[in-house]
């Protein structure tokens, strides 16, 4: 893959999901030439569902593509305007610095949609889920990137993601960080007290004794190869 | 134009049955006009509850079949005014019916009622997605029990993907010593993880046992304190301004001496 080239692809708010899948697939069957390997998906203003992302993810893999992030248009743009295309994008390097996918409205200033940031976080641009709480039980969130959810998570519900687990509440059920195998995920609550704590391949629970004291904000990661908690 | 509540809980046992049977009692004898259904097919008990079990000549599978009349299945209630019951079949299972015919035979007898209540079985299968699918509003009854409070959980999840308006809470079977000594889920344990409005607290009361053997509901019995929870939370449907309140703070003369004399909980 050529440094500083990605592919974007974007995709006007069509509501019929099989006819978007459809074009999707003959769209990467005619991408340009270059051999991206990076994918930043342009979904305009629509909002796509957790299953949706799963599937457009598995296209591109299926294709040697990786999906990094995934991007909202400003408000108002007209589908038409946009045409169903697959461009190249020329990165100025990875360097801080504001960039516009797409301009608004005449007159007015064009909303920032990205914002380049230094490439040493480990994944940078990974794609995020951001819910609302409370994720009750029988309720399962699954997402190929970081979860955020605002509000508690129930006993009973589950949360599994390829990246971290954020809760900004209760984690009372379970959580699944790093469930592709990626062991420095973490898991993340205002009050951590899940049924069960799992990060890639490792699994913990509280110990039997554990005491109800308040403990504030706390962080789950794996270290060697177990499970250890630490106050945030 | 008359509302269909379902009552329902996901749990067996934590009192969905006698809960119907006592807010649709109360509400008639606050002078309403009110329709019980037993959605619960092949396991009713609305008619037992309701001490109406020797008058069922036919039942909700009839209508549903076209085999008789809405009017014909209800049974009028043998003590209340304006309160009559649509018995569920014995001989049948959940599958005799579908959500549509349900929905159809319940917003019939909101024309003609102010209360439509609707006894949900327990689980979350098809007996559930019947009485969920006919009704406009839902109540969830629960006790203050790790299982029973996780199944409501579950309830509430799948009710909030239908067009029901956020469900209200009744916790039933509380035992105030208990709640004290910490051996109890308190209302606020509850409603944290529920994080639903709260519509009364109902105390565990010997009554219960008794008037559902005779079926005589509680509510009607000035002596049962179970009874008059029920009589609350009736008056709190409709539309009166009535505070909520644990019943470890309405624990009888010694609570109100303690609360007199300022002493702290």
């Amino acid at each position: 893959m050529e440094v500083g080239e990605r592919l974007v692809l974007q995709i006007p708010a069509v509501k019929n999901w099989p006819r978007l899948e459809r074009e999707l697939q003959r769209m990467l069957e005619v991408r340009p030439k270059a051999e991206a390997g990076e994918v930043i998906l342009d979904v305009g203003t629509q909002v796509l569902s957790t299953d949706q992302l799963v599937q457009i993810e598995g296209m591109l893999r299926e294709r040697g593509l990786n999906l990094m992030r995934v991007v909202h248009g400003p408000e108002g743009q007209d589908a038409s305007e946009v045409p169903f295309s697959a461009r190249e994008e020329q990165e100025e390097g990875r360097r801080e610095g504001k960039r516009r996918l797409r301009s608004g409205k005449a007159g007015l200033p064009a909303p920032r949609v990205e914002t380049e940031t230094c490439s040493q976080v480990e994944e940078p641009g990974e794609p995020t889920l951001v819910r609302r709480g409370p994720v009750r039980c029988g309720q399962a969130i699954r997402f190929p990137g970081h979860v955020v959810i605002l509000g508690d998570v129930n006993p009973g519900a589950e949360i599994v993601a390829a990246g971290d687990v954020i809760v900004l509440g209760t984690l009372r059920g379970v959580a699944h960080a790093g469930a592709g195998g990626r062991r420095q995920a973490v898991v993340a609550a205002l009050r951590l007290c899940p049924t069960q704590l799992r990060i890639s391949d490792c699994i913990g629970r509280a110990p039997d004794e554990d005491s109800v004291r308040e403990r504030g904000a706390e962080l789950a990661r794996v270290n060697g190869s177990e499970i250890v908690v630490e106050a945030l | 134009m008359g509302e269909t509540w379902v009552i329902t809980s996901g749990k067996g046992g934590v009192g969905k049955t006698t809960t119907t049977a006592n807010l649709g009692t109360g509400l008639a004898l606050m002078g309403k006009h009110v329709a019980l259904v037993d959605a619960d097919i092949g396991l009713r008990n609305l008619d037992v509850v309701m001490g109406l079990e020797n008058r069922i000549v036919y039942d909700l599978v009839d209508v549903a079949e076209g085999y008789c009349r809405v009017r014909q299945a209800l049974i009028k209630d043998r003590r209340v005014e304006g309160l009559y019951l649509l018995p569920a079949a014995q001989t049948k299972d959940k599958t005799a019916i579908s959500p549509e015919q349900m929905r159809a035979i319940c917003q019939e007898l909101a024309r003609e009622f102010d209360y439509v209540l609707v006894d949900c079985p327990a689980g979350i299968e098809q007996g559930f997605r019947n009485a969920v699918l006919a009704a406009d509003k839902a109540i969830i009854v629960t006790t203050p029990e790790v299982s029973a409070v996780r199944d409501a959980d579950r309830v509430i999840g799948l009710l909030e993907a239908t067009e029901i308006t956020p469900p209200l809470l009744v916790i039933n079977r509380v035992r105030p010593d208990m709640v004290r000594r910490g051996d109890m889920m308190s209302m606020q344990d509850i409603t944290e993880v529920l994080a639903i409005e709260v519509l009364g607290v109902v105390p565990e009361d010997e009554h219960i046992i008794v008037s559902t053997n005779r079926g005589d509901p509680a509510v009607i019995s000035h002596a049962s304190r179970a009874g008059q929870a029920f009589r609350l939370i009736c008056r709190r449907l409709e539309g009166e301004n009535v505070k909520v309140s644990s019943p470890i703070e309405t624990d009888g003369w010694w609570g109100r001496l303690r609360r007199l004399v300022g002493v702290a909980r």
